[in-house]
Formats: structure tokens, C-alpha cells, sequence
């Protein structure tokens, strides 16, 4: 009975590190390219939830549809951001970008609090229905969103494989300089890295409404656990990033269930301070 | 033809070229040879679009090109070899040479390129798979000329390829400057290694804090006793 238990929790924290592993990615990949540290990320994710909800809710959308509309809709947020925001100050001390991030993390929760209202919304789940294995109860929306994660995961690996532009954001995240000799424009890797940061924030705004609760400031605190998760992976690091997510949700999930629920926030920032000690060059890196 | 004309730049508010005036002609070796801080690095900046003159012009077949963004100039055929080679460490090589296709319309056919540089360099080829960063310096330095060569240009311009190799490889890099020019490219070659580069150019500048010295073709310059003594002492 105990077995089950864990595999249902460990089943759990696969999960939110799933959709922490989807918002981590997009932080990653800004940094990695562009040196931007993007204190508003967590709030892009936020507004992928009320896009998502808003076109489903409001306008009767169907869910899957209101999902891919909120990673479209974000992502053209995401690169409006970038152009308004970020792109004046590339040449300036990065610290003016960073301020200038967390100003726009607090337009995009006021913006949303204005529209959206206070009170929590919620999506319904994409799936209902559990599936059984032996005796673990597994809820397929849980599978559901562990799946999309992990397409959505190996989607953008493989677009940095394969793709021109996903060439040209690796090569250019080790060697800005050379790989404009290359031909690479920097504006336009910014606008395709914002557009791909923030439809993966979307995607993962719109699980987590269907799943937990949409708030206005539902954002701070993914923000905070996402930096942790870049941290852990190693910063820039990609695969880190996923390792990092999954590493941080199952730990959150199994501190929850077997010491205390009032625990869930911290664990974070223990599992930081126990790798910044221990493995201060991330999970990943030179191993 | 690829031409300065009268070209002078500033850097950290220092002129770092005065008046630069030199020209490639298609098919050319020219070699730009100089002490370390003359001017010849800069001199590529400017060509690439690195650095922005404040005087002066620097036009291809007549065209301006010094008013181009850095990632424009690959896309009219000039292509750099970056001193320090630059190659990307955590792609691998064929990743490295897809790159160099980039800026090019027909990019989907860098597989045929990429056959050609593994002819020219076989060494690459039986590295086609690792990171770059775990090749050889010399390794390394055939990446980068394969890399200009993916974007297909007219004008090769290369900064110090020799540096830091050893003489058997540098004797390979060598060779292979032949062979890319005997295909029809021009080639601007930096070096400090000037002797070296007198043998492979025929023509040559020489720069001295930022101003043309003395040009001609490498023969004359070899024998002028005062670039002798300056440059060929050692």
C-alpha cells in the first residue's frame, strides 16, 4: 500500500517538474541567447492561463483549440515584449533590462487583475477518467499533460536540431559575434526565442488551469521555482532544464506527502541552496 | 573587385587606421602583413562590418558595403576566417559547416559543401560526428576556413591563420589556401608570419600603426630591404 502511495506521488511530481521543466526552458533559452534574465517570464505564463481561459470561457472556444490559440496569442505577446522592451536596451548595462523586466512582471498582473479579475478561475480538464494499473490510480488528465509536456519537449529540441533558426540560437548562444559573421541577425533570433520562451510558458499556463487554479499572480511563485530549475540544470542548459523541472516537482511532491504540506514552497529553495552547494555548475554540466 | 578607398577608423576613441587605401581584385592572393596592433585586424573589422569607418569607403564591384550590418556582408560573398579560429565548441563539426550555410537561398544543399570541405580537409570527415571543441588547434583552423567556405563566397578574407600551429599543419592550411584560390576565390591573408605569407601572396600591403607603409607585388617587397628589416628578421 505504501508502494502505491509513492509511485502515485512520484506520478504527481513528474508532473508539475513536467510543466516547471515547459516555463524553465523558455527562461533558459532567453538567457542563453540573448543574456536577458526575464524577471516577467513567470507573468507571460501567467497570461497564457487567462488567454487560454479567456478564449475558452468567453468566446466558447473548445479547450484544445483555446490551448493552441494561447501559445499563438502569448507568443505574439512574448515577441512584442521583446521589441518594446528588451531590444532598446541591448546595448545598455544589463542591469537597465532586468528592471526593466521586473516593470513589465508587474504590468502583465495588474493588467491581468484588471481583466481577468481577483478571484481564482479554473479550466476544466482536458480528459476525464482514470487509468488503473494494478492497484495505482493514475488520472489520465495527469497523463494527458505529462504526454503534451514531453511532446512539446522533444518539439523544441528537435526544432534546435534540425531547424535553421534552431541551429543559429545554439551557435549564436555559445558565440554571438560569430554567428552573425555567419549571417545569423540577432532581431530576428530575439523575436523567434521570445515567440518559442513564451508559447511553452502558455502551454504550461493553460495545464496548470486545467489542473490547479488560475490566479493573477499564479506567475510569482512559478517564476521563482523556475529560476530555481535553471539554476539546478546548469543555466543555459537545456536538457538541464528538463533534468532540473522533473528533479524539483517530484521532490516538492514527496517533501508534501511525507513531511509536511506546509513544505511545498520550500523545498525549492532547499534543493537550490543543497546544489549551489554541492553541484554549484548545475546537475548537468562537465558530467 | 574589393576595394578601400581612403578608409579611416576609430576605435575607443583612438584612430586606429588612417587612410587605409587597398584593393582585391577576384581571383587574387594579396597578403596584409604588419606588426601585432597595426592595423590589419582592424582593417577585416571594417571589411565585415564590425566596425564602422569614419572616413573613406569600402565598396564591392563599386557598391558601398560599410553602411552593411555584420550579418549582411556574408550575403554578398565575403567571407571571414576570424583570428582565433571561433569555431562553435559544443556543435559539432557538420553542425559548424551547416552553419557557414546560413545566409545562403539554396542552405538546404550545405551537404554537397560540406563533401567538398571534407575533401579538402580529411581530417574533418573522420570528425564529422565530434564537438567541436575537442578538435586540435589545427583541426579547429580547417573548421573555420571550411565554415567561410559553406557560404559559397567570392572574397575569402583570413586573420592570422597560422597562429599558434605547428609548422607540418601550417603547411597543410597553406596548401589548402592554394587549392581554394586555384577554384576562382580571392583571398585576403593577415599575417605576422609576413615571410610565409610573401611566398603564398601575389601582392602584398604593409601596414605599420594603422597606415599602408609600403605595397607591391610580395617579390619586390620580400627583397625591400627596409621590410626586410622590419618584418622578415626572424
Amino acid at each position: 500500500m505504501t508502494l502505491v502511495l509513492f509511485v502515485q506521488h512520484l506520478a504527481n511530481g513528474l508532473i508539475t517538474g513536467g510543466l516547471y521543466a515547459l516555463v524553465a526552458i523558455g527562461l533558459s533559452l532567453i538567457y542563453g541567447v540573448l543574456r536577458i534574465i526575464n524577471f516577467a517570464h513567470g507573468e507571460i505564463f501567467a497570461v497564457g492561463a487567462y488567454v487560454g481561459f479567456f478564449l475558452w470561457r468567453v468566446l466558447g472556444v473548445p479547450l484544445p483549440l483555446a490551448f493552441v490559440g494561447a501559445m499563438v496569442g502569448t507568443a505574439a505577446m512574448g515577441v512584442a515584449a521583446e521589441r518594446l522592451v528588451f531590444r532598446p536596451l541591448r546595448f545598455a548595462d544589463p542591469l537597465n533590462s532586468m528592471i526593466s523586466a521586473i516593470g513589465l512582471s508587474f504590468l502583465l498582473q495588474n493588467l491581468i487583475l484588471q481583466v481577468g479579475g481577483a478571484e481564482p478561475r479554473r479550466l476544466d480538464p482536458f480528459m476525464s477518467g482514470v487509468l488503473l494499473v494494478g492497484p495505482i490510480a493514475l488520472p489520465l488528465q495527469y497523463l494527458f499533460i505529462l504526454g503534451l509536456a514531453g511532446v512539446l519537449i522533444a518539439a523544441i529540441e528537435v526544432y534546435l536540431r534540425r531547424a535553421w533558426n534552431g541551429l543559429a540560437l545554439r551557435a549564436s548562444s555559445q558565440d554571438l559575434g560569430t554567428a552573425a559573421l555567419m549571417g545569423v541577425s540577432i532581431d530576428r533570433l530575439a523575436r523567434v526565442t521570445f515567440a518559442a520562451a513564451s508559447a511553452l510558458a502558455a502551454a504550461a499556463g493553460v495545464l496548470v488551469g486545467s489542473v490547479f487554479l488560475l490566479q493573477p499572480t499564479m506567475g510569482v511563485s512559478m517564476a521563482a521555482k523556475c529560476f530555481v530549475v535553471v539554476i539546478l540544470g546548469g543555466v543555459g542548459n537545456l536538457p538541464g532544464a528538463i533534468v532540473g523541472g522533473l528533479v524539483l516537482g517530484v521532490a516538492e511532491s514527496l517533501a508534501v506527502a511525507y513531511v509536511s504540506t506546509a513544505l511545498r514552497d520550500v523545498v525549492a529553495f532547499v534543493v537550490l541552496i543543497v546544489a549551489l552547494l554541492f553541484r554549484p555548475q548545475g546537475l548537468l554540466r562537465g558530467a | 573587385m574589393l576595394a578601400l578607398d581612403r578608409v579611416t577608423a576609430v576605435y575607443t576613441g583612438r584612430a586606429v587606421l588612417h587612410e587605409v587605401s587597398l584593393r582585391v581584385a577576384p581571383g587574387e592572393i594579396v597578403a596584409m602583413i604588419g606588426a601585432n596592433g597595426s592595423g590589419k585586424s582592424t582593417t577585416l573589422k571594417v571589411i565585415t562590418g564590425g566596425l564602422r569607418p569614419v572616413g573613406g569607403q569600402v565598396l564591392l564591384d563599386g557598391e558601398p558595403l560599410e553602411a552593411l550590418a555584420p550579418e549582411a556582408v556574408v550575403g554578398r560573398g565575403i567571407a571571414l576566417v576570424p583570428e582565433g579560429r571561433r569555431v562553435f565548441p559544443r556543435l559539432t563539426v557538420v553542425e559548424n559547416l551547416r552553419i557557414g550555410a546560413y545566409s545562403r537561398a539554396d542552405r538546404n544543399r550545405y551537404r554537397e559543401d560540406a563533401a567538398r570541405v571534407f575533401e579538402l580537409f580529411p581530417v574533418l570527415a573522420q570528425r564529422a560526428r565530434q564537438e567541436a571543441g575537442t578538435l586540435s588547434g589545427g583541426e579547429q583552423q580547417m573548421l573555420a576556413i571550411g565554415r567561410a567556405l559553406m557560404a559559397r563566397p567570392r572574397w575569402l578574407l583570413l586573420d592570422e591563420p597560422s597562429l599558434g600551429l605547428a609548422p607540418k599543419v601550417i603547411d597543410v592550411v597553406w596548401d589548402a589556401i592554394q587549392k581554394i584560390n586555384a577554384d576562382g576565390l580571392a583571398v585576403l591573408l593577415v599575417e605576422q608570419k609576413a615571410f610565409a605569407a610573401l611566398q603564398l601572396a601575389a601582392r602584398a600591403y604593409v601596414l605599420e600603426n594603422g597606415r599602408i607603409v609600403a605595397e607591391g607585388p610580395s617579390a619586390t617587397l620580400a627583397a625591400d630591404p627596409r621590410v626586410k628589416q622590419a618584418y622578415l628578421s626572424f
